[in-house]
């Protein structure tokens, strides 16, 4: 019994102390901190109130929640003491550590940052997404020594992340500013060889015939950059807060709604909207804007012509007025039979924004309801040139020149159709079909700048 | 013994679960840290600045892109002129006889206005609108910029686009570039991935044809004048998207520009976000004024360490010499006035995105130039926040410079916002900091 008494009183006392070490940590740890501050999204604040209350409770992965939360709200000072509480918990959280480094980036304290996102490349990765971070950690490091104007920096971390587009894209660009072209020269030969159709790296093969003095050639490079639609992310940041920015605030509302919008479930979509406009408030919202659109697409899409106009009425007491309101408006006195107040508000909305659909609804009233078939050619011939265009930027030659062709058959004296059938032949490498054309647009309108360069380009003698 | 036993077992366990139980519970005894902060204020401005809201009260989050302050109707008082990109159209704002302001629309539907000139262009003794359309506010590479002249007639104005077909335009000023009498245009296509900076040479009849001077993205301003002090007109221009550079285009005289690349920075995160040619130093020559904050590729933006102004000094012969004149944070737009009256121009900020959770933090200063180009900064507002618009000029008649600014709000916080401000210029006298207060 004496034996047993011992033995309890041994583990009292090992579990006071142990309670006694627990106790003093706890009561010496950094109280989560929230910022003093009321934002017009009334979410924001009571969701990062719960969540420092998890992480003031919580572990190293509480802590760092609470640190992303405030991430996403651009709450950077905050965040990076989250981050720091998370690293005392955990000091190989790889998040927290991604997390401080960011928030120390976006404070404009670069050295600092610098040095925590290298310790992210030594943490050993957990995830996919942390083997990512550790890319942009390194990529970080170069644009935080290109902030601080180190060029020696800034190029050795672009080296060490070679392969990683961004890296190359950064690493020639530095190159060709320091007079180095010939260094950038199989930089950007390779990544144009691996990425045919990249904006940035045409961009760069233009400054570089510049800097190697070939006017051709870099003319050549500008207009293969007109014609690139893949786009390098040379920043991380925006697919880095994104997520973060969508864990608090209406944000979590709106992100479903965006998920159903487009879709021809029109009763999700208003009651998704109509939940965000209830949690709003009478707060304005800056990208809540797109909780109204929707609300005025479902209203069109569901053919409720009063609704239509009684959200725009609602609307423009903030003074707004855009394309999408006056289409819409369009649409409502069309459903109301009203086409002549139907065709004035799509006019109006054409002069902001053009599109093939209002084209085409113009086309329809001034073949029915207000005959008259030089307008209604002239719009029909300004849908088949929107559509061409689209078709071109998009890699669709053929049916680019089908619209494009159709174009001209409409409207004869448009230069544009003209312009655009001469670029798909410029870049079909078929100058003479594209000079042909040039020359059609500019008889139309001489004074058609590009289409101008373009004949001079493929008239003038060839050299480098 | 046995009631030993039981006590010693009843600590065994209620020590692990009362502290199971009170350990979230228990305070923290350490100080908070500091949350860091890298915003700036400045002392209060000693010049007596009267903070006025110009136009009707709003409700909502304006989006204000550019302001103007001009004479419009040739009245001899002048107007202020706004950019709205909310409304897309374009507001003139007239003085009433008790100091209100009477705001209209000038021009309806022009798609996200970035920049309005005022001239007379077809040389008609009236003054034309030339605007800027961006098409969007947001980053967009999309072909959805244009140049649009609105001819002042006595029927009201008639619309011709006169450059379509490129991406968002951000600015566009005018000159007789190539000396035939009549007025051309330079063009800052910001675009997004893409842009250019371009001049149109007028051909009459509102015909007008492009050649560009420039391919690279985020052309923000192209300031025009004789910087080179040989008789005609140059053109200027802040490239500000992954590359940070400030170009000048030489003019030969007949319209063909030599292009010369006067300076860079490897900081791809300066921020340029304007230019501004004025002669600061009074030696008779155009300078250039660059306010450095734009980071809104940001969700939200932040002071940087190197945001700010930075002067230009024309040394001559295209040679300039940059000296950083200010390190307010998110600095989005300057002007140039003589505020204090002692001869020499000052320069007045806004900023876009300070660190708006430090209330005191500024959003409007001017730089009082000492006449030796030593610039002392004074506050003159902490809100409305937003700010990315400044113009300053006399708007009450006094023949003092005043100063407005228009509000963006496009970030968070969404609070304290504003529209249209104006600080009128008073007397010399206590600060009026605090007198802006909504």
């Amino acid at each position: 019994m004496i034996l047993i008494l011992r033995l309890l009183i041994a583990v009292v006392l090992f579990e006071t102390a142990v309670a006694g070490i627990l106790l003093a940590r706890r009561a010496l740890r950094q109280e989560a901190q929230v910022p003093a501050v009321v934002l017009h999204d009334p979410l924001v604040m009571p969701q990062l109130k719960e969540l420092a209350r998890a992480a003031d409770r919580g572990d190293s992965d509480d802590q760092t929640r609470f640190g992303m939360a405030l991430l996403g709200k651009g709450f950077y000072g905050h965040a990076e003491w989250a981050f720091r509480d998370a690293l005392r918990s955990n000091a190989q959280n790889a998040d927290a550590q991604f997390g401080l480094a960011f928030s120390l980036d976006r404070l404009g304290r670069m050295a600092e940052s610098s040095s925590e996102y290298r310790k992210v490349t030594q943490l050993n990765p957990r995830s996919e997404n942390q083997k990512l971070n550790q890319v942009h950690a390194l990529h970080a490091i170069g644009r935080n020594a290109l902030r601080q104007e180190n060029l020696v920096g800034a190029e050795e971390s672009f080296k060490v992340n070679s392969g990683f587009s961004p890296a190359d894209y950064l690493l020639a660009q530095l190159l060709l500013r320091s007079d180095r072209a010939e260094q950038a020269a199989p930089i950007i030969r390779r990544k144009l060889a691996e990425l045919p159709r990249s904006l940035e790296f045409h961009f760069l093969d233009h400054r570089l015939q510049l800097a190697l003095g070939r006017p051709r050639a870099a003319f050549e490079a500008a207009a293969m950059m007109e014609r690139s639609d893949y786009v390098v992310s040379l920043n991380f940041y925006t697919e880095y807060v994104m997520p973060l920015e969508r864990m608090t605030g209406l944000s979590t509302l709106i992100s479903p709604l965006g998920e159903v919008a487009g879709t021809d479930d029109l009763d999700r979509i208003e009651e998704l909207a109509k939940q965000v406009k209830a949690a709003q408030g009478d707060t304005p919202v800056f990208m809540a804007k797109i909780v109204d659109d929707q609300l005025l697409d479902v209203a069109v899409r569901g053919k409720r012509p009063e609704r239509v106009l009684e959200l725009l009425a609602e609307l423009r007491v903030e003074g707004r007025e855009n394309a999408g309101m006056l289409e819409a408006e369009g649409d409502a006195w069309e459903m109301l039979e009203q086409p002549e107040r139907a065709a004035e508000h799509w006019q109006r909305a054409l002069l902001l924004t053009p599109s093939v659909g209002l084209h085409e609804k113009l086309a329809r009233h001034f073949d029915s309801h207000q005959p008259d078939p030089e307008r209604r050619d002239r719009h029909l011939a300004q849908a088949k040139l929107l559509q061409g265009i689209e078709d071109y930027r998009g890699d669709r030659l053929a049916t680019a020149i089908e619209n494009l062709e159709a174009a001209t058959r409409f409207n004869p004296r448009d230069p544009n159709p003209w312009f655009y059938l001469g670029e798909i032949r410029f870049h079909r490498r078929q100058p003479e079909l594209a000079l042909a054309a040039y020359e059609r647009c500019l008889e139309i309108r001489p004074g058609h700048g590009p289409a101008e360069a373009k004949r001079r380009h493929l008239t003038e003698p060839s050299g480098p | 013994m046995l009631g030993k036993f039981l006590l010693w077992f009843s600590l065994a366990i209620a020590i692990p679960v009362g502290t199971a139980m009170w350990l979230p519970q228990v305070p923290a005894w350490r100080t908070p840290p500091a949350i860091y902060s890298g915003g700036t204020s400045y002392p209060a401005s000693e010049l007596d600045f009267r903070f006025q809201e110009i136009g009707p009260p709003f409700t909502g989050l304006p989006l204000i892109t550019n302001v103007q302050i001009v004479d419009f109707d040739d009245d001899g008082q002048n107007e202020i002129i706004a950019c709205d990109a909310l409304g897309n159209r374009i507001l003139i704002h007239k003085r009433q006889s008790d100091g209100s302001w009477e705001e209209s629309v000038l021009i309806a539907d022009v798609s996200v206005p970035a920049h309005v000139t005022v001239v007379d262009i077809d040389d008609d003794g009236d003054l034309d609108v030339i605007v800027a359309v961006l098409g969007n506010l947001m980053p967009d590479d999309g072909v959805i910029g244009r140049v649009e002249l609105f001819e002042n007639r006595d029927e009201g104005f008639v619309r011709h686009v006169i450059l379509d077909d490129v991406r968002r335009v951000a600015d566009v000023q005018y000159g007789d570039f190539n000396g035939d009498g009549k007025l051309d245009l330079a063009v800052a296509v910001f675009g997004y991935a893409r842009g250019e900076v371009l001049w149109l040479e007028n051909l009459g009849d509102f015909e007008f044809r492009s050649h560009t001077l420039l391919s690279a993205p985020g052309a923000i301003h192209v300031p025009v004048g004789d910087f080179d002090q040989d008789g005609d007109l140059d053109i200027m221009a802040i490239v500000t998207q992954n590359e940070e550079e400030l170009w000048g285009f030489e003019n030969q005289g007949d319209g063909t520009f030599v292009a010369r690349r006067l300076w860079m920075t490897i900081n791809l995160d300066l921020g340029g976000a304007g230019l501004v040619a004025a002669d600061l130093d009074g030696d008779g020559d155009l300078d250039l004024i660059l306010p450095a904050g734009d980071n809104l590729e940001d969700f939200d933006a932040y002071p940087q360490p190197y945001h700010g102004c930075y002067w230009f000094e024309n040394l001559g012969n295209w040679r300039f010499e940059m000296r950083r004149i200010s390190d307010l944070g998110g600095t989005y737009a300057a002007a140039v006035a003589d505020f204090d009256g002692d001869g020499h121009q000052d320069v007045v900020l806004v900023s876009l995105t300070n660190d708006w959770l430090g209330p005191d933090n500024a959003s409007v200063i001017w730089l009082q130039n000492d006449g030796q180009q030593n610039f002392t900064p004074w506050q003159i507002a902490s809100h409305p926040m937003h700010l990315v618009t400044v113009a300053a000029g006399d708007i009450d008649g006094d023949g003092l410079p005043d100063i407005v600014a228009g509000s963006l709000n496009v970030r968070r916080p969404h609070a304290q916002a504003g529209r249209i401000s104006a600080w009128v210029s008073g007397q010399r006298g206590e600060s009026s900091v605090l007198r802006g207060e909504r």
